[in-house]
C-alpha cells in the first residue's frame, strides 16, 4: 500500500524565525542608524578639525613670538660671543707662554752650587728659544786639568744638563820672560792654567718658573761673592771657600 | 522610497566630508605641528645657547679686576716698545744697574683704536718683540735684577744673555728679552 502524504497542521517555517518582512524592515533600521552615527561622526570632525586648526595656527604664533623674543635678547650675540673669544684666547696664550717661561738666575743659583772650588768660568753665553731648548755655553779655566775632569764629573752628577760636550781644551804654562815677565805658553804639561769650554742643552726642568721662584729659587744672599775678575763664585762651605777666589 | 535613500546620502555625505574637508583640515594641522615644534626647539637651543653665553660672561666677568688686569698686561693687545723700556731700566735702576745699550727688534703692535673699522679677517697670532740692552752692575745686583725680570707681571722672556768676566767688581752683562702681544 502506498504513502500518500497529508497536509500537517504543524508550520512549514520553523517556529521562532523571524518573519522575511520584519527582517527586512530590522536591517534597515541598522542601516539608517550606521548612516546617522557616520554623519554626525563626519560633522563633528570636520567642525573639531576646524576649531583645532585655529587653535594651532594661535600655538604657532605663540612659538613664533617666543623665538622671535628670545632672539631679540641676544641681539649683541656676535659681540658677545668674540668677548670670550678673546679672553679665552687670552688665557690659552697666557698658559702657554707661562708654561714656557724660564727663571734663568735659577740658572746661576744651579752653576754656583755645581761649580768645583777650583774651577773658575769666565764667560757666559745663554740663548733660549721659548719652547724649545735652553742652550748654554761656558768658557772657563782651572790650575789643573783633573780640576775640568772633576767638573764635568760634577755636571754629570747634578744633571744640570741633559746633554754636553767639553771642548776647546787647552793647557797655558807660566814661563819667566826674559823681561822677569812671566809668557804663557801653550803646553801639554800639567802644571798650568787649563782652559775649557762646555756647551751643552740645560736642563728645562731646573730652571721652569714656578712662581714662587723669585722668592725661593733664587739665592741672593751676601755669600755669593764675585771674585776679583768678576767671575761668581758661590762660597758655599760645600763647595767652594771665597779663598779660592781671590786671584 | 525617500526613506530608503536617506541613509544612503547620509553616508555618501559623509564620506565626502570626511575625504574632501576633514583630510585636507588634517595634513594642515599636522603641519601645522611640525612647524610649532621645530620652532619650540629652535627657542630651547637659542635660551640654551643664551644661557651658556650668559654663564661664559658669568664667568670671566666674576674675575677680580686684578686678575683681569694682570692678564692683560702680561698678554696685552699692543707692544709698547718705548714703555717696556723704561719698565726695564725701572727694574734695572732698583737693583742699582747701569742700564742702555738699547735696541729693539719687531715693531711695536699698535692697539685697534675703537673707531676704527674692525677687519673681518683680523689676526690672532702672537707679536713678540726682541729687546736688547746691557747693564752693569755687581754679579749679585745683576742676579736679582733677573729675578725681578723672571717674575715681572709683564712678561719678560730672557732669550740670551752673555757676559764675559772682567777685572773688577763690575760686569757688563749682555742680555735680550721677548715680549708679547695677542692683537686684536
Amino acid at each position: 500500500m502506498a504513502y500518500i502524504p497529508r497536509s500537517s497542521f504543524i508550520p512549514k517555517e520553523a517556529t521562532g524565525a523571524i518573519p522575511m518582512q520584519i527582517k527586512k524592515r530590522h536591517s534597515l533600521h541598522v542601516f539608517g542608524l550606521v548612516s546617522t552615527l557616520m554623519i554626525i561622526g563626519s560633522l563633528v570632525t570636520a567642525v573639531g578639525a576646524f576649531f583645532y586648526k585655529d587653535y594651532e595656527q594661535k600655538q604657532l604664533q605663540i612659538a613664533k613670538d617666543a623665538l622671535q623674543t628670545e632672539s631679540a635678547q641676544s641681539a649683541d650675540n656676535a659681540k658677545k660671543i668674540e668677548e670670550i673669544r678673546r679672553y679665552d684666547q687670552k688665557l690659552k696664550t697666557a698658559s702657554n707662554l707661562l708654561g714656557n717661561h724660564i727663571a734663568p738666575s735659577a740658572i746661576f743659583s744651579e752653576l754656583e752650587s755645581s761649580t768645583k772650588e777650583t774651577v773658575q768660568f769666565k764667560a757666559l753665553e745663554l740663548t733660549y728659544d721659548p719652547g724649545f731648548e735652553l742652550m748654554l755655553t761656558i768658557s772657563g779655566n782651572s790650575k789643573e786639568l783633573s780640576s775640568v775632569a772633576l767638573q764635568k764629573m760634577q755636571f754629570f752628577k747634578d744633571n744640570l744638563f741633559t746633554e754636553f760636550v767639553v771642548r776647546d781644551i787647552s793647557l797655558a804654562t807660566e814661563m819667566p820672560g826674559t823681561d822677569g815677565k812671566t809668557q804663557p805658553k801653550e803646553t801639554s804639561s800639567t802644571d798650568g792654567k787649563a782652559n775649557f769650554t762646555i756647551t751643552g742643552i740645560f736642563d728645562k726642568k731646573n730652571v721652569r718658573y714656578t712662581g714662587d721662584t723669585a722668592l725661593s729659587g733664587v739665592t741672593t744672599n751676601s755669600n755669593t761673592i764675585p771674585a776679583s775678575d768678576g767671575t761668581p763664585v758661590e762660597s758655599n762651605p760645600a763647595t767652594s771657600t771665597s779663598n779660592e777666589i781671590t786671584p | 522610497m525617500m526613506r530608503s535613500i536617506t541613509p544612503f546620502l547620509s553616508i555618501i555625505i559623509a564620506v565626502l566630508l570626511f575625504v574632501f574637508f576633514t583630510k585636507p583640515l588634517y595634513s594642515e594641522i599636522r603641519l601645522l605641528q611640525n612647524e610649532i615644534s621645530q620652532y619650540k626647539i629652535a627657542t630651547t637651543k637659542y635660551s640654551e645657547f643664551n644661557a651658556q653665553i650668559q654663564n661664559l660672561l658669568s664667568i670671566k666677568n666674576n674675575r677680580a679686576a686684578s686678575e683681569k688686569e694682570r692678564l692683560d698686561l702680561l698678554v696685552p693687545n699692543a707692544i709698547d716698545s718705548t714703555r717696556l723700556l723704561v719698565d726695564l731700566e725701572g727694574i734695572a735702576e732698583g737693583h742699582n744697574l747701569l742700564f742702555g745699550n738699547v735696541s729693539t727688534k719687531g715693531s711695536d703692535v699698535a692697539p685697534t683704536s675703537a673707531g676704527a673699522p674692525e677687519k673681518k679677517d683680523t689676526s690672532t697670532e702672537l707679536k713678540t718683540a726682541d729687546i736688547s740692552f746691557e747693564v752693569i752692575g755687581t754679579y749679585t745686583q745683576f742676579k736679582d735684577f733677573l729675578s725681578d725680570l723672571e717674575s715681572s707681571v709683564v712678561l719678560f722672556e730672557v732669550t740670551k744673555i752673555t757676559v764675559t768676566a772682567i777685572d773688577g767688581l763690575f760686569q757688563q752683562f749682555a742680555v735680550t728679552v721677548r715680549t708679547y702681544a695677542l692683537p686684536k
